[in-house]
């Protein structure tokens, strides 16, 4: 593509004469090539041994953008490379929004781009630098894991424990450190105690230290999964991983018991965002009923007779449009408690942007609150309403018998194009029971969505979890921000 | 000659379209890509008018398809003019019966039908008159959200090739690649493959200082201290209020044509709950402002952002909620509202000469 603007100064010299060099194939050409079929890899071709072409450097940008969880296809890519090529080179704006323009088609990951692209295309000097707190890092957490095995020892053997495990008993406080240390020491010390003992000692020090890392989950942990392996890379991955979410609005990452009163307001208008969203995905049509739309004989007949019964005027049978209904079932018994406002919530949003919904509380059984969110009344008076009228809040949890209550009464709002959404953490009596009762309810209903407030790492060991999730599409739901991924990625993808 | 990021930029601004670096060099990319843009953001920003500016600033036809839900090819595309063929196909058989053989009326009848799948009686949806165009045209879809998925493969399948079969008359291919833009209101994602296919522009609401600018330009008689306030005022509403619907663009122009023939200097508390209407369309909204204006007021609310902001015209930003689609932290201050009918237009003289617009087989 011939070149229209200047190039002035000397940026990352991207080779452009090509066939000039003579006997080599232009390094250019052979790139982009190899980039198509996809054979470029940054581990091959990254580091010393290519010059800091501005394609290398886009590889390897793209790479992380790619694990900063951005999907970018190869032919986005060569976009990219086209399009940084139309503009001033020089021009970090106009590069960014060229790179922005052609790789990141997504509002959300708008901000991650950002980050990124600004912590990637530094100076190489700060890059040095980078490499060099990097390894630095490393070497600091090698000595604290080598630290750990030192310390945890029994009769004088390293426990077996996991990197990570290692790595959470160094981020313990030194009070902590010294409890475990003295139990082991104590442990080894005791009377008629061998090596047979490990197993067991050890167990109770990896509960210890497995129970410390879920505590600390709340502070950011890297997935090593999430990392490239290039050391640069990794570091920039590290930092904006990090980094994300400390910008948005942090009420959408906090647990929605902890959620003080005074900010209720603001959280109800985010759910009746959300619950919008949500309403105008699931709410379009799945599917046309038909391309091509059918004639209707008879009104076609009736109205061509002026015609003299030549077929003029087509009439057609106008399509169906069918929306699918929502039904909602939420649990609001005592180990809900918590979440019940967040609940009510979820349902008042819903029911303000959907007509039709039909919902539903439950916990000893089932109650019927459709018409309480009918009226366009304040959130406040709605709850209230809700709570002083109910006989079943706060109870505790018998989704049998909710579920057998549903069918007996309201068995006729199940049907083809209903989407079930369920709220609750799972805990009822009899979960295999109502797990078969909800199996049966599915066959009738197009959907059943479960928005569990349990968090994911705690589902594993939960047999009510399990039996629920086979018959349903169970997503964890505590914060606003699991909210909204939900609206966004799972019913996006269920819709189409 | 060809043209440059400057040269668009000139042209835009002679167009009265108050854009910024971002959207000038991501339409500059989409025009010599020639990939279609695609617009997102909120309603009123000006998406629709950059197709609009860009048709007028290249002299162009602008074909526009508005996309709504059940929104299909034959709407789209193409259609056979059904009355038209039966019209033919009875004078036809007319004509025959009114001849003695009745051989010969049949053979007329039998080649009449090989005709009726012409061009004649082709009736043109926007798709095929983009791509069967004669100049380079602009194609808006607008609101390309609304449109069914099953919609969203056919066009995308259409903005790849730009090549469009008539199983009557062959392949149709374009004389020339359209200009494509696309704009959405996030109401519901978009296929990864449409997206594949395009070039991402978002445009956010504009900045206190850009939206000063819009005004000033859009209004002018309004002078420079009532639409800083003006604007102030606006932007503390959109993003200091927990208001359902944000006001857009346009109804801050509204709402400064009124203030203006209200013979407002000043812009007061008093002066914001009369004229809110304007600004705010529902009445929770309206709810909302009122309680505020009761509470502690607003206009002094936004003398002290002012004055926190050291007298620069920074005002809350955008994407400090979820805004109607996920945190927004990249402020692209876009601007909008078409230029008022009688705005400066792009003088033939002054202006650089039109270049041609981007061919298919410009690239490399």
């Amino acid at each position: 593509m011939s070149q229209d603007r200047e190039r002035e100064g000397s940026g990352p010299p991207a080779p452009r004469d090509t066939g000039a060099a003579g006997d080599a194939p232009d390094p250019r050409q052979r790139f982009l090539q190899d980039y198509a079929e996809g054979v470029v890899d940054v581990q091959e071709r990254g580091g010393a041994k290519v010059p800091d072409f501005l394609e290398n450097n886009l590889v390897k940008f793209i790479q992380v953008l790619r694990h900063l969880g951005i999907r970018v296809s190869s032919a986005e890519a060569l976009e990219a490379l086209q399009a940084a090529e139309l503009v001033d080179i020089m021009n970090r704006r106009e590069v960014k929004t060229a790179m922005r323009a052609t790789l990141v088609k997504d509002l959300d990951e708008l901000p991650i781009f950002d980050r990124a692209f600004d912590l990637f295309f530094v100076p190489e000097e700060k890059k040095t630098e980078r490499i060099e707190v990097r390894t630095h890092k490393k070497a600091a957490r090698a000595q604290q894991l080598r630290q750990a095995e030192d310390d945890l020892k029994f009769q004088g053997d390293k426990l077996t424990l996991s990197d990570e495990q290692k790595a959470t008993y160094a981020r313990l406080g030194d009070g902590q450190k010294q409890k475990l240390k003295d139990f082991l020491a104590q442990s080894s010390g005791g009377h008629k105690v061998d090596k047979s003992f490990q197993p067991m000692i050890e167990n109770i020090v990896r509960g210890h230290l497995e129970r410390w890392r879920r505590q600390m989950e709340a502070e950011f942990q890297v997935d090593e999964e999430d990392l490239t392996g290039d050391e640069e890379l990794d570091e920039i991955i590290e930092q904006i991983l990090a980094g994300t979410g400390e910008e948005n609005d942090p009420i959408l990452y906090e647990d929605m018991r902890n959620i003080p009163d005074k900010d209720i307001p603001k959280v109800t208008l985010i759910i009746k965002r959300l619950t919008r969203r949500l309403a105008t995905r699931i709410s379009r049509r799945y599917r046309m009923t038909r391309k091509r739309q059918r004639v209707d004989i008879r009104r076609t007949i009736r109205s061509n007779i002026r015609y003299g019964g030549a077929p003029f005027d087509l009439k057609y049978k106008s399509r169906r449009v069918q929306k699918p209904k929502i039904l909602l079932i939420c649990d609001v018994s005592g180990s809900m408690a918590r979440y019940a406002s967040f609940v009510l919530q979820f349902i008042y949003g819903l029911s303000s942007v959907v007509r039709g919904i039909e919902s539903f509380i439950f916990s000893e059984n089932l109650e019927r609150v459709t018409p309480y969110f009918d009226t366009k009344r304040p959130f406040e008076e709605t709850m209230a309403e809700v709570i002083n009228h109910s006989v079943v809040w706060g109870k505790g949890t018998d989704l049998v018998t909710s579920l057998q209550t549903f069918r007996r009464h309201y068995k006729q709002l199940l049907s083809s194009d209903t989407i079930l959404i369920i709220v609750s953490d799972t805990k009822t009596l009899a979960a295999n029971e109502a797990a078969s009762i909800l199996a049966s309810m599915r066959r009738r209903a197009r959907d059943v969505i479960w928005l569990n407030t349990l968090p994911h790492n705690e589902w594993a060991g939960l047999s009510s979890v399990e039996a629920f999730r086979k018959n349903s599409e169970m997503f964890e739901c505590y914060t606003l921000a699991h909210l909204e991924r939900i609206m966004r990625r799972q019913m996006a993808r269920r819709a189409s | 000659m060809e043209y440059t990021i400057d040269w668009l930029r000139r042209a835009f601004e002679e167009d009265g379209y108050i854009s910024d670096e971002d959207i000038i060099v991501t339409v500059y990319l989409a025009l010599r890509l020639g990939k279609p843009l695609l617009i997102e953001g909120a309603p009123g920003v000006g998406k629709t008018e950059i197709a609009k500016v860009l048709s007028r600033i290249f002299h162009t036809e602008l074909i526009r398809l508005q996309a709504y839900e059940g929104l299909d090819e034959n709407k789209a595309l193409y259609e056979w003019n059904y009355q038209k063929q039966l019209l033919y196909i009875q004078s036809v058989r007319e004509a025959g019966q009114g001849q003695a053989g009745a051989k010969a009326g049949q053979g007329h009848g039998h080649g009449a039908l090989g005709d009726l799948f012409s061009e004649e009686y082709l009736l043109e949806r926007p798709l095929l008159k983009a791509i069967r165009a004669e100049t380079t045209p602009v194609l808006l879809i607008d609101e390309v959200d609304k449109c069914d998925e099953e919609f969203e493969a056919f066009l995308f399948e259409v903005l790849s090739d730009f090549t469009v079969s008539v199983p009557e008359l062959g392949t149709i291919a374009a004389r020339q690649i359209p200009m494509v833009v696309l704009t959405s209101n996030s109401e519901r994602e978009l296929s990864d493959g449409l997206k594949r296919r395009c070039v991402y522009l978002h445009i956010d609401f504009p900045s206190v200082e850009k939206e000063i600018r819009i005004i000033n330009a859009k209004v002018p008689e309004i002078g420079p201290k009532l639409s800083e306030e003006i604007a102030r005022a606006v932007n503390y509403i959109r993003f200091g209020l927990e208001v359902k619907k944000r006001p857009s663009i346009a109804e801050t122009l509204d709402w400064a044509r009124a203030l203006l023939a209200l013979d407002a200097d000043r812009l007061n508390d008093s002066l914001i709950g009369k004229t809110a209407n304007l600004l705010l369309k529902n009445k929770e909204d309206l709810d909302v402002l009122e309680a505020e204006l009761e509470d502690r007021g607003i206009m002094g609310r936004v003398e002290e952002l002012a004055k926190a902001a050291g007298g620069l015209p920074a005002g809350l930003k955008p994407g400090t909620t979820v805004a109607g689609g996920g945190p927004a932290t990249h402020v692209t201050a876009a601007q909008m509202a078409g230029p008022q009918p009688g705005a400066q237009k792009p003088k033939r003289g002054a202006s650089p000469t039109v270049p041609s617009p981007p061919r298919r087989g410009d690239r490399r």
